[in-house]
């Protein structure tokens, strides 16, 4: 009898025995996608004979074919059934009996094997084909056309089977590896958790401990990329996002199969030279029970150290998590492979170095003893350098549009955002090497206080007083290596303020910081100006675009610390590129809810010093008013309460009403201390000594319309600089700061 | 024929089978005895093809077993606790055994379960022990194969069964020439029905031989020696064990009848007879040279 008829008859009785598996999945799949779908078509027929509007309509379809796409209810019923298919299907290799029956018969162990495998791959993909099929026709029936369900359906089913056949042919693979059923499904979990787990505990080792670490979202992404690749259940989860942003590539594919068949392979190999006498044990092979031991116990214990340590932050509790983990975990993994619990100090060396390891990681995170943190490139050694000065400059826009094609077919335009190190990475070399030398020295220094202080990454500048800023510094070595490093520096550090005055008005900075430098004007199809809540379009030809972008450039290159700590702008401006105002146009053109907002990006502050801007702009015809009595009729503030019982300095309630005031003179005296919020956040660098328990809103002169529709009347969340008022003034309309609200609560 | 050479089979540290060379002759009756945990039923697994030999080898007619299903189809083994599907009929253990062994006699199959007066159509979980023990040697025969590994088959089967199954033994070999090899503590069934017998203590194997010549090869004693004449004076007698009953010496000897008689009568015995052993006491015996002794056992 050849092999493969032998096979196929094997495969007959096989199912004949396993009738309880296949009326498993079918049940499973028909409660999660036949009957789901049915229900759903009904409702929708039902809604349409009631009548329905095109919108509810379009929504009621794309909910009803969605569910043969990306369903979660399926994918678990999948991921269950692949486990139960493996363990029914090889579970007689953990019974002695059985296994004296199967391998004593006149059939090689790879067509007993074979005949096994593809019983349980073929058979719940031929079910899950037939639902899939039949849940299709339902929504087919309810009148939506074959076109709107398109291809999905398939793609999907193909995408959930090749991941059902990965998962499935994992947990055989532990099933050969073990001799126990409940051993075996740990080690399935083992096999899908293990490499998510032990790569978000790396990035966690690294994050805790390496107090200076900073990476680019390139490199976090390449840790996803681990996390998503790390084990086969995680890289489904990612296929299947993939698959939802319609980005899931042929490569992708492709390496599934491979994998796939890999492990196939492997499943083979390992039935093929497992031992019968395995039937029982906890582990089929005996060599795999030390390196799975360590693999799983140094991880526990690394964890527990990181708890311990941090529940207390000594050393002392820190090393008694370590020892403990390891004790714990290697006596649980002695206690499993015997199958006794008197064998629980088996191996105690092994215990012993797991758990000498695992301090020896913990010191090295305490200490520093890898050097990172305190690691300084010779000056001489640096070639050019960038610095990010924390979040001073987070309202930049980095990046461009993008188009795209979500897995629905649309095509838009998206914002393909860039990071702001990134972009400083990539654009800014400073050639004050000793600054920023300097600057990354204070950095080393107060971290080595933190570290004396016992802190740690996350608590840094929380329990300080001083202010403390965060400053990322990017080296560029001559030997072509590239060093970064993120240092929390107090402020109030000697000589800080100066180094970062001379880093923020140097050329380079600015240049490397505000992509408005870079631009040419034969890219900047048009200009927008912004004060407030109006927006308006400047009518300029390319020459006078080009001229004002030069002027903009030369001033914003030019401004200094000096200047932002005076000034507020007073005003924004745009200047659209080409790709902009191309992505603006498709978006608005699209069908259907496209809200990525991107004529709102790319706006850059005009300062009251940009004289030269100023005037450009005037003679292009735009009018900089300025807050007064004339433009505003209104001025609300929301005086907040002050909470009694508030020990912490944030506040959280209102005064029920907030106080209107209309009269000229109220707006007038009020009007030139309003800072507009949003042009706030433009320059962190400010010195304003602002009231803090009140929420301003201003009304502009006008026709009232709707209070609540018309955006264009109201701005919202102006802030008062109460530099700008007298004493008499701050007592009469009752601001107070922060310093005052907690005197008065303690009153 | 089947030859195992140095066939060794280690559990963790524990040597199951301990580098055995044994023969078994085709057309004849294979008799495995052995002290519990002797390597019986490892050996019999290895045999089967079910575990593979840490060293040495199984061979029949020189292949290999293990994985050869060539060879593996020319046997059969029942096991001392036989696998039946769960909820699976005989009729369907039938046609599961028709699937692999292509040898497999299904007229023969049904002629032997009315004959046993069992149901073909009833589950197995719900027969007896000794019914499933019939079934599977039902299914053993009816394979077709050259060979029948029996571990403790007869463990659970009445006497009358017993007897049948040993006379369906007996017409296969006649008929086709069939070469049962059955382990077994039970002796006297051993004694019925083998030919040759491998005596496994601790892993090893302390004979195998033809049964016959293991009879004639070790006898018992009993004698009465005139005074001042000690059994152990018998320079001549390779006596494996002596007790005494006032003047009366029980003595087990090795060697052949007329040997014996004549190194006593040298010694001119009031009294000299021999008697045969019976397959039980030839292999308490054994054991006991061995340090298997019943004494230390129980004392």
């Amino acid at each position: 009898m050849t092999s493969r008829s032998l096979c196929f008859k094997l495969m007959r009785e096989d199912l004949k025995r396993r009738v309880w598996t296949i009326a498993l999945s079918v049940l499973g799949l028909v409660f999660t996608l036949l009957v789901p779908v049915a229900l759903k078509s009904s409702a929708y027929l039902a809604a349409l004979k009631e009548g329905i509007n095109s919108y509810e309509k379009a929504a009621n379809i794309r909910r009803l074919v969605n569910m043969l796409g990306i369903n979660g209810a399926v994918i678990a019923v999948l991921l269950v059934l692949a486990v139960v298919w493996a363990v029914s299907g090889f579970h007689y290799l953990h019974i002695s009996r059985q296994v004296d029956f199967y391998h004593s018969i006149p059939v090689k162990r790879h067509v007993l094997f074979l005949s096994s495998y593809f019983n349980g791959l073929l058979v719940p993909a031929a079910i899950y084909l037939v639902i899939q099929a039949g849940s299709a026709a339902l929504i087919l029936r309810t009148g939506i056309g074959a076109s709107v369900i398109g291809t999905l359906p398939w793609k999907m089913f193909l995408l959930n089977t090749l991941y059902y056949a990965m998962i499935y042919t994992t947990a055989i693979i532990a099933v050969m590896m073990t001799g126990n059923l409940i051993i075996s499904l740990l080690g399935t979990l083992v096999f899908l958790a293990w490499g998510p787990a032990v790569t978000a505990l790396i990035v966690g080792y690294r994050s805790m401990w390496f107090h200076t670490i900073c990476e680019t979202t390139k490199e976090s992404m390449m840790w996803m990329r681990i996390i998503s690749n790390s084990s086969l259940f995680a890289n489904y989860m990612s296929a299947l996002e993939y698959f939802q942003e319609g980005e899931l590539t042929a490569l992708r594919i492709i390496g599934a199969v491979i994998v796939t068949i890999l492990l196939t392979v492997l499943a083979g190999f390992l039935y093929r030279i497992r031992p019968s006498e395995a039937a029982g044990r906890a582990m089929a092979f005996s060599r795999t029970q030390t390196p799975i031991k360590l693999l799983i116990a140094l991880p526990v214990a690394v964890v527990f150290g990181i708890f311990f340590y941090q529940l207390r932050s000594t050393l002392a509790w820190g090393i008694f998590g370590s020892i403990c983990g390891s004790f714990l975990t290697c006596c649980l993994m002695e206690i499993i492979y015997h199958f006794d619990f008197r064998k629980l100090l088996f191996n105690w060396i092994q215990m012993a170095a797991c758990g000498a390891v695992s301090v020896l990681l913990l010191l090295a995170g305490i200490y520093d003893w890898y050097g990172f943190d305190s690691y300084l490139p010779k000056a001489t050694d640096v070639k050019s350098a960038s610095v990010n000065m924390g979040y001073t400059e987070d309202w930049v826009t980095y990046g461009q549009p993008r188009l795209q094609e979500d897995y629905q077919g649309r095509t838009t335009y998206s914002w393909n955002y860039v990071g702001q190190r990134e972009y400083q990475y990539e654009n800014m070399e400073l050639s004050d090497i000793y600054s920023v030398m300097e600057l990354a020295k204070r950095g080393v220094d107060a971290d080595r206080n933190y570290r004396k202080n016992k802190r740690e990454s996350w608590q840094i500048g929380l329990y300080d007083n001083s202010e403390m800023s965060i400053f990322v510094v990017h080296f560029r070595l001559n030997n072509g290596r590239e060093v970064r490093r993120l240092y929390r520096i107090p402020l109030d550090m000697e000589g800080m303020r100066d180094l970062m005055t001379v880093i923020h008005d140097s050329k380079e900075y600015k240049k490397g910081t505000y992509p408005i430098l870079l631009q040419s004007a034969a890219d900047t199809s048009s200009v927008y100006f912004q004060q407030y809540n109006q927006v308006e379009k400047l009518e300029l030809d390319s020459e006078e675009r080009a001229r004002l972008l030069a002027i903009y450039q030369k001033e914003l290159e030019e401004l200094t610390m000096e200047t932002r700590k005076k000034e507020v702008p007073a005003a924004t401006i745009q200047f659209r590129t080409l790709s902009l105002d191309q992505a603006v146009e498709v978006n608005r053109a699209a069908a259907g809810n496209v809200y990525e907002g991107l004529e709102n990006r790319c706006f850059y502050p005009i300062y009251p010093s940009f004289t030269r801007t100023l005037a450009a702009l005037q003679e292009a015809g735009v009018h900089v008013s300025e807050l007064n009595g004339d433009v505003l009729s209104e001025i609300n503030i929301q005086y907040y309460a002050v909470l009694e019982d508030e020990t912490e300095r944030a506040i959280s309630a209102y005064e029920e009403q907030p106080v209107s005031y209309v009269e000229k003179e109220d707006i007038d005296a009020l009007a030139p201390a309003l800072l507009f919020r949003d042009y706030m956040d433009m320059n962190a660098y400010y010195e304003a000594d602002c009231a803090d328990n009140v929420y301003v809103t201003v009304v502009f002169a006008g026709p009232r319309t709707n209070q609540y529709q018309d955006r264009t009347r109201t701005m919202v969340n102006c802030r008062v600089d109460l530099n700008l008022l007298s004493q008499e003034e701050v007592r009469r309309f009752g601001f107070l700061r922060y310093e005052d609200l907690e005197s008065e609560s303690n009153d | 024929m089947i030859e195992t050479r140095n066939l060794t089979k280690k559990f963790d540290n524990i040597v199951a089978v301990d580098h055995i060379d044994a023969v078994i002759k085709d057309g004849s009756v294979f008799g495995l005895i052995g002290t519990n945990g002797a390597g019986k039923s490892t050996f019999l697994r290895m045999l089967s093809g079910i575990l593979k030999p840490d060293e040495g080898s199984v061979t029949i007619d020189g292949s290999e077993v293990f994985e050869d299903t060539t060879i593996k189809s020319r046997f059969f083994y029942i096991s001392d606790d036989q696998y039946f599907f769960s909820n699976t009929t005989p009729e369907e253990l039938m046609n599961f055994y028709y699937t692999v062994y292509p040898g497999f006699d299904k007229k023969r199959f049904h002629h032997l379960m009315k004959s046993f007066d069992l149901d073909e159509r009833r589950k197995i979980n719900t027969f007896s022990k000794g019914m499933k023990k019939q079934v599977s040697v039902i299914c053993g025969v009816c394979a077709g194969t050259d060979y029948l590994f029996c571990d403790e088959t007869f463990d659970g089967l009445d006497p009358v069964m017993r007897q049948t199954v040993k006379s369906i033994f007996v017409g296969d070999m006649e008929e086709r020439n069939l070469t049962p090899i059955i382990a077994s503590h039970n002796l006297r069934e051993l004694e019925d029905i083998c030919d040759h017998v491998g005596l496994l203590h601790k892993g090893g194997i302390l004979l195998s031989r033809e049964l016959e010549d293991m009879k004639l090869n070790i006898h018992k004693l009993q004698c009465v020696f005139l005074p001042g004449t000690e059994p152990e004076d018998v320079k001549e007698l390779e006596i494996m064990k002596v007790e005494r009953r006032g003047s009366l010496c029980t003595l087990t000897v090795r060697g052949g009848r007329e040997e014996i008689l004549a190194a006593v009568e040298k010694y001119h015995p009031v009294f000299a007879e021999l008697i045969p052993l019976t397959l039980e006491e030839i292999f308490i015996s054994e054991t006991e040279v061995v340090g298997y002794d019943i004494k230390k056992l129980v004392l």
